[in-house]
């Protein structure tokens, strides 16, 4: 009868936490043209970037199918048991909608699959804290409540490199508008109903990343609590500098920090470096 | 024929998985929606080919044990959306011939029925024009030819003609194909695993056969044998990103034109060259003794007296592609779901027009590239009229408008424009091209005019600016000398410098004009100037400030530099 949590690749959650926290992560795949790797299987962060420079063909990726959902689902768990599933925005990815057809085959206990509409660790720290939750025997009516009001309140903000990456697979979203500029234009990109939106546009790397920490933190208020995390595509510098800000700016604030993984890296690629920031309870 | 066996549907099974295999390439390339990742061809074929290994390592002979195999086969191994439909095309097909040892034509097509509900069930907010409504339509063929008595060949060629028929149209479905100018991926993919499976079947009829069939039953063109994007390039001009849905295009060329030509040794390519110049999307197909021709044009009639030449023409269909595209947008918005978000019709006009004053090539581009409407040519020493601003406010069509000025000359212009217009005007007094720049980066279309309007404002004053001019004459300005032919460095109406060397009269304004906090800066080099000079002295800057330093050619006259400090 116990509760089983899951979340996808996609979710950036580190081998560590995992372990500790026993969440268990269905992969993506990543490929290289013919080469197909199972995403933090086959394929580390710091291998995909790497590969991402060598390679002459750009990656790509797809959804586990709904079996390997079933066969993840059915390995970590067992009958009468409840699933919590959370993945990644089904505006960006199929995930989602393969964990739900995985999840109508399962007639023996109970699957509640979760499209957290964000990506990296703002589909993990809906998951931590449900683990956490779960592991000091709070209802799972509850936990699913408050992993709503977790899900709704988290804003995402990051700046890419080139929006190129983000073009080429399509998941530029309502962030079209700032391409086809003369100007050379940095645009502060967030998650928007799921979507990536362009949060706003100035110029300069500078100015990019002043607005990014102002967006961040615009609204926040020093009563409530809050996790964040910082994320970097091999850009440890600017992670750590925007870790400091947060530490600064929110003292009591629960921070991850990790790299950007194959998932992310694949639609928005290298140099990236993002921040999530989300209210707690 | 009258039952479908295990050991039949074997072979079939197997023969699709191959043909899939061996077409995968040519589907990836219709791959343009709704993600551009050109795979739908290798993740059905991966998926189908699952789904046969588990078919063929099964012992059974029932064609409800197979077809469970199958299902499970393509559950385990499928990859991608359209991979996932696949499977769950075959889920409801194995749901649907539970139990049966065998299948007749009526059980086979309530199966088919079956496979095309589970794959609508797949989708989240299902999408019409996709390898859905193919799987649907060759469904519902299916069960009208079986209800009737039809037997099994029958009903199975009846679906797969269905298939191909609704293939062809999928472009009048979804604005996002026929802008592309293919047919959906997914679908084809799906057309070309039944062509396999029939196949099969049929042991006798060549797919080439079917593919004349199938043009003779529906006059529709044989899309299977487009190769690439561009042997069916787009006839329309798009006027918004396709993601938010069919929208109302405009029509370059309004006659849809398809027709077969039957004759002897038909010179294709001399219908191709005939015809090339008078539409696109041109296709010609066929035999020697029959062509099928597809062309989107504004001379239908002219297209068929030549072609009437090379033989007689049969199946003859113009449609007015106008009309099509009205409908399918119309037929969008009827779908929308109320917790959906609504479709917006095609955004000309625009709700809030921004009207930007500017000169020179590079600068107007520059202001149009940023999110303007339009640009009245004109600047210092040649002010726009208030009729040209005016004329432009009209012409945008929109219901409220911005006008960037960017010089002080022209604001009182503006202002005139603005209480003469017809609709509510809000003129931003930006003084310069830079200025203007500044508050363009914070227009947002789905925003208000005045929410627009406080903000632009705001941004003028978030950057210094400057422009470097030679003297044209001598004088004395609050008590400095002044040489005519020397350069001078402007900022805020004010000479700040003043030289024979344009490189030090610029470098010396541009450090009146940095803080400590300046991470950038930017030239905007004239008609006078060359890109050399400019590269030039972007990389001195760059060297001196440890800032970013951005050129780009403006074009406009009078000013050697347009620039700006942030």
């Amino acid at each position: 009868m116990a509760v089983r949590i899951f979340v996808d690749s996609s979710s950036d959650i580190t081998p560590e936490l995992a372990a500790e926290l026993n969440i268990h992560v269905v992969p993506l795949t990543i490929h290289f043209g013919d080469m197909v790797y199972k995403d933090r299987i086959d394929i580390t962060p710091a291998l995909f970037y790497e590969q991402i420079r060598k390679s002459k063909t750009p990656p790509n990726t797809s959804q586990p199918s709904p079996g390997e959902f079933l066969k993840i689902y059915e390995e970590h768990s067992s009958p009468g048991d409840t699933i919590l599933s959370f993945h990644i925005s089904s505006k960006l990815s199929g995930t989602y909608q393969s964990a739900v057809l995985a999840s109508k085959q399962i007639t023996d206990r109970t699957v509640h699959v979760i499209d957290t509409f964000s990506v990296s660790m703002g589909v993990a720290i809906p998951a931590v804290y449900a683990a956490r939750w779960a592991a000091t025997g709070v209802a799972v009516t509850e936990i699913l409540s408050r992993c709503a009001k977790m899900i709704a309140s988290t804003r995402i903000y990051f700046l890419v490199d080139t929006l190129e990456y983000l073009q080429r697979n399509g998941r530029i979203g309502k962030a079209q508008a700032v391409v086809g500029s003369l100007l050379n234009i940095k645009p502060v990109l967030c998650m928007d109903d799921g979507e990536v939106a362009a949060a706003d546009r100035v110029r300069g790397k500078v100015q990019a990343k002043a607005r990014l920490v102002d967006l961040a933190f615009s609204d926040v208020k020093q009563a409530r609590k809050y996790a964040c995390a910082v994320m970097d595509a091999v850009n440890p510098q600017e992670r750590d500098a925007l870790a400091s800000i947060t530490k600064e700016r929110l003292p009591e604030v629960d921070l991850y920090q990790a790299p950007l993984g194959p998932v992310v890296g694949t639609h928005a690629g290298p140099g990236t470096v993002g921040i999530i920031i989300t209210e707690v309870e | 024929m009258d039952k479908l066996t295990g050991s039949v549907f074997r072979n079939m099974a197997k023969s699709a998985a191959i043909r899939l295999e061996a077409e995968k390439a040519r589907v990836n390339a219709l791959n343009v929606f709704p993600v551009p990742d050109g795979d739908t061809g290798t993740n059905m074929s991966l998926t189908l080919s699952s789904a046969v290994e588990a078919v063929l390592a099964s012992n059974s002979n029932s064609i409800g044990e197979l077809a469970e195999s199958a299902a499970q086969g393509a559950l385990m191994g499928a990859r991608g959306n359209s991979g996932v439909i696949l499977s769950q095309f075959l889920r409801g097909f194995a749901d649907g011939v539970k139990g049966l040892e065998e299948a007749d034509s009526v059980e086979l097509a309530q199966a088919l029925v079956k496979a095309a509900e589970a794959a609508y069930g797949a989708v989240i907010k299902p999408v019409e024009g996709t390898v859905l409504t193919v799987g649907k339509e060759a469904a519902a063929e299916a069960m009208r030819l079986a209800k009737r008595g039809g037997d099994l060949l029958a009903v199975l060629e009846g679906a797969l003609l269905a298939a191909i028929d609704t293939l062809a149209h999928t472009p009048d479905l979804l604005a996002a194909l026929r802008e592309a100018g293919v047919v959906d991926a997914g679908g084809e993919g799906l057309v070309v695993a039944a062509k396999g499976a029939f196949s099969a079947l049929n042991g006798e009829a060549s797919p080439e056969e079917l593919e004349l069939a199938s043009m003779q039953a529906s006059g529709t063109a044989a899309q299977s044998t487009i190769n690439s994007v561009e042997e069916h390039s787009a006839s329309t001009s798009v006027s918004d990103s396709p993601k938010t849905g069919i929208q109302e295009t405009e029509v370059v060329y309004r006659y849809c034109t398809e027709f077969i030509v039957k004759g002897v040794n038909i010179d294709q390519a001399g219908i191709k060259r005939d015809l090339e110049d008078l539409g696109d999307s041109l296709l010609v197909v066929g035999q020697p003794n029959m062509v099928k021709v597809h062309v989107h044009t504004n001379h239908p009639g002219t297209v068929l007296e030549l072609c009437g030449v090379r033989g007689d023409l049969f199946n003859i269909h113009i449609n007015n592609m106008e009309e099509q595209n009205r409908e399918a947008a119309k037929h969008e918005h009827d779908m929308t779901l109320p917790d959906e978000k609504p479709v917006q019709p095609a955004p000309q006009p625009v709700s809030t027009a921004v009207i930007a004053v500017a000169n020179g090539v590079g600068c107007i581009e520059l202001m149009k590239s940023l999110g303007c409407t339009a640009v009245v040519e004109g600047g210092q020493t040649l002010n726009p009229s208030t009729e040209e601003i005016l004329a432009a406010i009209r012409e945008s069509g929109a219901r409220k408008a911005l006008v960037l000025p960017n010089n002080k000359n022209v604001l009182m212009t503006a202002r005139q424009a603005a209480h003469l217009s017809p609709i509510p005007v809000i003129v931003i007094p930006t003084k310069s091209f830079c200025q203007g720049v500044a508050a363009l980066l914070r227009f947002t279309p789905e925003e208000s005019a005045e929410e627009n309007a406080g903000r632009m404002e705001a941004a003028i004053d978030e950057i210094a600016c400057g422009e470097v001019t030679v003297a044209v004459r001598d004088a004395v300005i609050e008590s400095r000398v002044i040489k005519e032919g020397e350069y001078l460095g402007i900022s805020g109406g004010k000479i700040l410098t003043t030289g024979t060397s344009i490189n030090d009269v610029t470098m010396d304004l541009i450090a009146e004009l940095m803080t400590e906090n300046s991470s950038l800066i930017t030239l905007y080099y004239g008609e006078s100037v060359t890109a050399e000079t400019a590269e030039t002295l972007q990389a001195v800057l760059a060297e001196r400030y440890a800032v970013d330093v951005e050129i780009y050619p403006g074009g406009q006259p009078v000013y050697d530099y347009l620039l700006s400090v942030e």
